[in-house]
């Protein structure tokens, strides 16, 4: 149905009859276009996650160096000063916003592509694999 | 003559103590809440996520409040719309229907969107009150007036739009009014109590947080729960008997913990900081739970009609879910795991993510993802529970993604995680759980909640 024999003399070709050749370029093309959005839109995402994934990494070592020096301090007897109290506070402040300033953008960017290309379940899935493999080739 | 006289002195009588309630204006098919989109609600349910974290004051137990607040308030601003629907006064504790604002003869008409966006708006107004900042107020008037003037258009008239938008801010008043005296009004302010005296044993919590030496509001266990009942379900037994004797059951479960946090591998760790949620990183747990709800609907296409009474089933039991393991909480004052491990196992005990200041039994976190659990158990499946999905509510502060078949992984993997973090002993864990199930069980039965969702 797909292929025909050309006869050549005394060869006999296989060849790919035209329509379908035809169809096989377009849907090729296509899949190409496809992995192409996919690819972009994967780059953008997987940028915003790394920065996040740093922010992440950031709060909780933050959040240790704080836990840590209070044990310390609580071990010791000794009360936190008004002025590391407001450090703390400061710290924590200056985290959470920009923690949330770059949750705002990224849930904003996952849900305009999730919305555009990504509608079922199994493509979300696929971008997700996709994603994943990304965050960890640029992500150090 | 007499007898024509009884009968309208009878029927006036009768007329007149017809609860108002039970008031419900006919529904057309044109104007139901299912022709509505949701998604101008998940965009409030995503600001309140945002409010939480950065309003001063708002940790786990007053979170959970004001979602609830916030998904009752949704549901009563909607619940005109949905055929067989009715309002939650008389049906949640001391809320009565005298309290709230009553439809007019426009009501066949009111815009669904319109009500629920300014009920919103006003409920958060409210409910985050003095300590929201000016910028974050900015975003909900903004929020509030770029969905009304979208709304305004598609409203029948000028007078049904505006009629809407009163009802709506009339709606989130008596809500709020009906707040101020569940306990927990304005407790944003003086969320340790500074009055508290811990008590004091061998198998009492001493604080771990240097900054926080008293407890989290000690006295959330006096809040008015939502459903009265609620506490009777969900009591626990006794925590297994305090003991420092290395082969006590005690010492067993403590030592659990210890080797846990001393050999958990790589991906017990990440799964205790991906549900830590801690209040200056995420929205408390509440938020997680309620971030995996608007998911979930969005996934389904939920309408306006699906999603006010999930996020009022949600938030109800949340808010309960927190009243009653904070009771339990300070009833027992349990030794958190780090306190007993320091003193009795290993001096130099760490925990993975930092152990926050109250008692240990029963976990919080366990609690409200177990009332989420049977949320949407009942909201998305047949009732078995399966249902597989990816929870990617906290990517958006740099965790992966996690994926579950179905409901009851979700919310053992979120009472685990306190295990493997080091906060809580499994017994903390699977009590939680089964309180979580008996307050989420309770608000799906209790209230007449209405069928067949779109």
């Amino acid at each position: 149905m797909f292929f025909g024999y050309a006869q050549n003399g005394k060869n006999r070709k296989l060849y790919v009859k035209k329509p379908f050749l035809l169809i096989a370029l377009i849907v090729s093309h296509f899949g190409c276009a496809n992995d192409s959005v996919r690819d972009k839109d994967v780059a953008i995402l997987a940028n915003l996650e790394c920065q996040a994934r740093q922010l992440k990494e950031q709060r909780f070592r933050v959040a240790n160096e704080i836990r840590l020096r209070g044990d310390s301090l609580m071990k010791a007897n000794i009360p936190l000063t008004e002025a590391q109290k407001m450090e703390e506070d400061s710290l924590k402040q200056t985290l959470t916003v920009q923690t949330g300033e770059l949750a705002t953008r990224l849930t904003f960017v996952m849900d305009s592509l999730f919305e555009a290309h990504y509608k079922t379940i199994e493509q979300r899935e696929a971008f997700d694999q996709a994603l994943a493999k990304k965050v960890e080739e640029i992500c150090p | 003559m007499k007898k024509v006289f009884y009968f309208l002195t009878f029927t006036a009588a009768v007329w007149s103590c017809t609860p108002t309630d039970q008031v419900t204006p006919t529904i057309t098919s044109t104007n139901v809440t299912a022709n509505y989109s949701a998604d101008f609600l998940h965009d409030w349910v995503n600001l309140e996520c945002h409010l939480v974290k950065e309003t001063p004051g708002f940790f786990p137990p007053q979170a959970a409040r004001v979602f609830g607040l916030t998904g009752v308030t949704a549901y009563e601003a909607a619940y005109r719309g949905i055929p067989g629907a009715r309002s939650l006064t008389g049906q949640l504790n001391g809320f009565g229907s005298y309290q709230m604002p009553q439809a007019d003869a426009l009501s066949v008409q009111y815009h669904w969107g319109i009500v629920t966006n300014a009920a919103v708006a006003q409920i958060m107004r409210l409910s985050f009150g003095g300590n929201l900042s000016a910028d974050n107020l900015k975003l909900i008037i903004e929020k509030e007036e770029i969905n009304y003037n979208k709304f305004r258009q598609e409203a029948p008239s000028k007078a049904v739009a505006e009629l809407s938008y009163k009802l709506g801010k009339d709606i989130a008043e008596a809500v709020f009014e009906y707040s101020k005296s569940d306990g927990g009004h304005e407790a944003y302010l003086t969320p340790f109590s500074k009055t508290y005296k811990n008590p004091v044993g061998v198998d009492k919590w001493i604080p771990t947080d240097a900054k926080n030496l008293t407890p989290l509001c000690p006295e959330w266990n006096k809040c008015r729960p939502m459903l009265a009942s609620n506490m009777s379900y969900a009591v626990p037994p006794k925590p297994v008997a305090f003991s420092a004797d290395p082969n006590s059951d005690f010492y067993k479960i403590s030592k659990q913990v210890y080797d846990i946090v001393k050999n958990g591998t790589d991906e017990q760790r990440e799964i205790a900081r991906f549900w830590a949620d801690d209040p200056f990183a995420t929205c408390t747990p509440t938020g997680h739970t309620f971030g995996i709800l608007t998911q979930l609907l969005k996934e389904t296409n939920a309408t306006l009609e699906k999603a006010v009474v999930a996020y009022a089933k949600l938030g109800i039991a949340e808010n309960d879910a927190f009243i009653t393991c904070w009771k339990i909480k300070y009833d027992y004052n349990l030794i958190r795991p780090v306190s007993y491990i320091q003193k009795y196992i290993d001096p130099n005990f760490k925990t993975v993510i930092g152990t926050p200041p109250f008692p240990a039994y029963t976990s919080g976190h366990a609690t409200e993802a177990a009332v989420g659990e049977r949320v949407f158990i009942e909201m998305f499946t047949n009732g078995d529970g399966v249902y597989p999905f990816t929870d990617r509510s906290q990517m958006q502060h740099g965790f992966g993604t996690r994926k579950f078949d179905n409901f009851k992984q979700m919310s053992e993997e979120c009472a685990d995680s306190r295990l493997y973090g080091g906060i809580h002993y499994d017994m903390d864990n699977q009590r939680g759980l089964l309180m979580g199930r008996a307050v989420g069980d309770n608000v799906l039965r209790a209230i007449q909640w209405p069928k067949k969702l779109k």
